[in-house]
């Protein structure tokens, strides 16, 4: 059974169709890219997968119960962890407080601790950071802490939209190396990136989507060869 | 100098009833962005639940306590049975629930005590006056800025030490994110309407005390006095409600002073210009927002 499975996903915006029925599954342990344009309907696709957009119809399954009823708090519980696009930190708060809050349900302390001690080794800009108000931060350093706080909720699916959005060159290429860091250690993982070559490089498997409809899938050069007829024809992403 | 202490009581002693007013108004538009214009009636609550109990074997003490539970239920209720089934339909339907259940509660008092004030029992010694060092200043002043200031604490308290007071402020950020982290809705916006009704209970009944009688009516002007301090303190933060209380209360006492006896009727006239005025000098309020300064990514 597939950790994450997608069927006939439907979303819309007002009148808008922003989805047409969007199949895809995620097994444990990989790393899955969902590739496409600006506007295909990547973001929409995470957002209703985290029950935080709310017109959507389709059948969403973790292990093969059904999730896609359910609120996005619920979904939040039952371990698929979202780093929106715009990271979504609280930007009033200071950047511990912020990671607090990624461990707001977990019981135990010192497993907490231990896990932060990993994070500011991953990441040290947090631990020197730490005090700082969230708000005052650089972009790649808003995506750290929201990386950050996604792995302390203990996700079994991580969900990263367009991590390199907005990065220089170089953060990008550490961007790439955490989501891969990540991978190698087990986390489960469902990228979405507009930097197509580069999600495709670390990527197990891939699914492109064209507005609102996929329209490739599988090993990251099937998904390659297909972008190439595309462009050919179609003139490109 | 005594004229410029004197003021300076007076002020602060309005001004923190006032930002208290605020502060309970802006705790739950932070999170819901939802003016709830039934706040002035948690006030009229505070102040029946004093008008009841009074007489009885419960002391002073016992009737602030009764009134601010009182009036922290109220608010609860509220948002349990009108405002939480009507959440997810629109921002307009919240803001018409807001006003149905403020004309439901003034009708309710209506009804059933009555149209006309309704005298409290305040005891003689509020309306003293103690003299110190040539200066007279009034013990409701002083009982109204020690009680205010007691509460302001403990609210920063509750806001900057506990696990309840980070779940608020991070609401008020972004309550989408915090949901997304497994925060559950419902527990945070019932915890701020809690807050916003014991503020209300206990501004209330030093408000009531103050004037001594409460009406169907007596939470209007709190409200609008509240709305108009989260407006002019930017109306994102509670530092911003706390500004704007003490410039409202400054304001008022500064003109009562200033101001030829003939005029001292339009006084709020007057008050509402300067208002005006202060937002078209600083139309992003006097505390600015979070989100003003640019980040560099």
């Amino acid at each position: 059974m597939s950790l994450l499975t997608v069927q006939n996903l439907r979303a819309r915006y007002g009148a808008i169709t922003a989805l047409k029925g969007v199949d895809l599954r995620v097994e444990e342990g990989e790393l899955v890219a969902l590739v496409g344009a600006n506007g295909a309907g990547k973001t929409t696709t995470l957002a209703a997968i985290a029950g935080s957009h709310r017109s959507h119809s389709g059948t969403v399954m973790l292990d093969g119960k059904r999730i896609d009823n359910k609120s996005s708090p619920e979904i939040a519980r039952l371990g698929i962890a979202l780093v929106p696009e715009d990271r979504g930190i609280f930007p009033s708060l200071t950047v511990d407080e912020n990671l607090q809050l990624g461990a707001y349900r977990q019981q135990r302390k010192d497993q907490v601790a231990e896990q932060r001690e990993r994070i500011f080794q991953r990441f040290p800009i947090l631990a020197q950071r730490a005090n700082q108000g969230a708000g005052t931060l650089s972009g790649g350093e808003q995506q750290q802490l929201a990386i950050a706080r996604a792995m302390l909720t203990n996700p079994r699916l991580l969900m990263l939209d367009e991590p390199s959005l907005g990065l220089s060159p170089t953060l990008v290429d550490r961007m790439f190396e955490v989501v891969q860091e990540l991978h190698a250690e087990g986390v489960t993982i469902l990228l979405v990136e507009q930097n197509v070559t580069r999600a495709l490089e670390i990527a197990d498997r891939a699914y492109l989507l064209t507005t609102g409809e996929l329209t490739a899938q599988g090993t990251p050069e099937q998904i390659k060869a297909s972008i190439d007829i595309e462009s050919a024809y179609l003139g490109g992403l | 100098m005594n004229d410029i202490l004197q003021f300076a009581v007076n002020a602060l002693s309005l001004g923190s009833l006032y930002a208290l007013f605020a502060l309970g108004l802006i705790m739950v538009f932070g999170i819901l962005r939802l003016v709830n214009f039934a706040y002035g009636e948690l006030i009229m609550v505070a102040g029946y639940t004093w008008y009841i109990l009074q007489g009885t074997f419960i002391p002073l003490v016992g009737l602030l306590i009764s009134a601010v539970v009182a009036a922290g239920l109220a608010s609860v209720l509220t948002e349990r049975v009108a405002f939480r089934p009507v959440r997810s339909n629109s921002m307009n339907a919240m803001l018409i629930t807001s006003f149905a259940v403020s004309t439901l509660l003034q009708n309710l008092a209506l009804v059933f005590v009555s149209p006309r004030p309704r005298a409290v029992d305040v005891p003689t010694w509020f309306h003293t006056s103690l003299t110190v060092g040539g200066l007279r200043i009034g013990v409701s002043n002083l009982i109204i800025i020690a009680i205010s200031g007691l509460t302001l604490l403990g609210l920063m308290l509750v806001m900057q030490r506990t696990r309840l007071g980070l779940t608020l402020r991070a609401a008020a950020d972004d309550f989408r994110m915090l949901q997304l982290l497994g925060v559950r809705a419902n527990q945070v916006i019932a915890t701020a309407f809690l807050i916003s009704g014991v503020l209300a209970g206990v501004a209330g009944f030093l408000w009531i005390g103050r004037i001594g009688s409460v009406s169907p009516t007596v939470g209007m002007a709190p409200l609008l006095v509240a709305l108009i301090a989260i407006v002019v303190g930017g109306m994102n933060s509670l530092s911003g409600a706390i500004a704007g209380g003490f410039f409202m209360g400054a304001l008022t006492i500064a003109l009562q002073l200033v101001l030829p006896q003939d005029l001292l009727a339009f006084r709020d006239a007057v008050i509402f210009a300067v208002v005006i005025l202060v937002l078209v000098v600083r139309p992003q309020g006097l505390i600015r927002g979070r989100f003003a300064t640019e980040r560099i990514g």
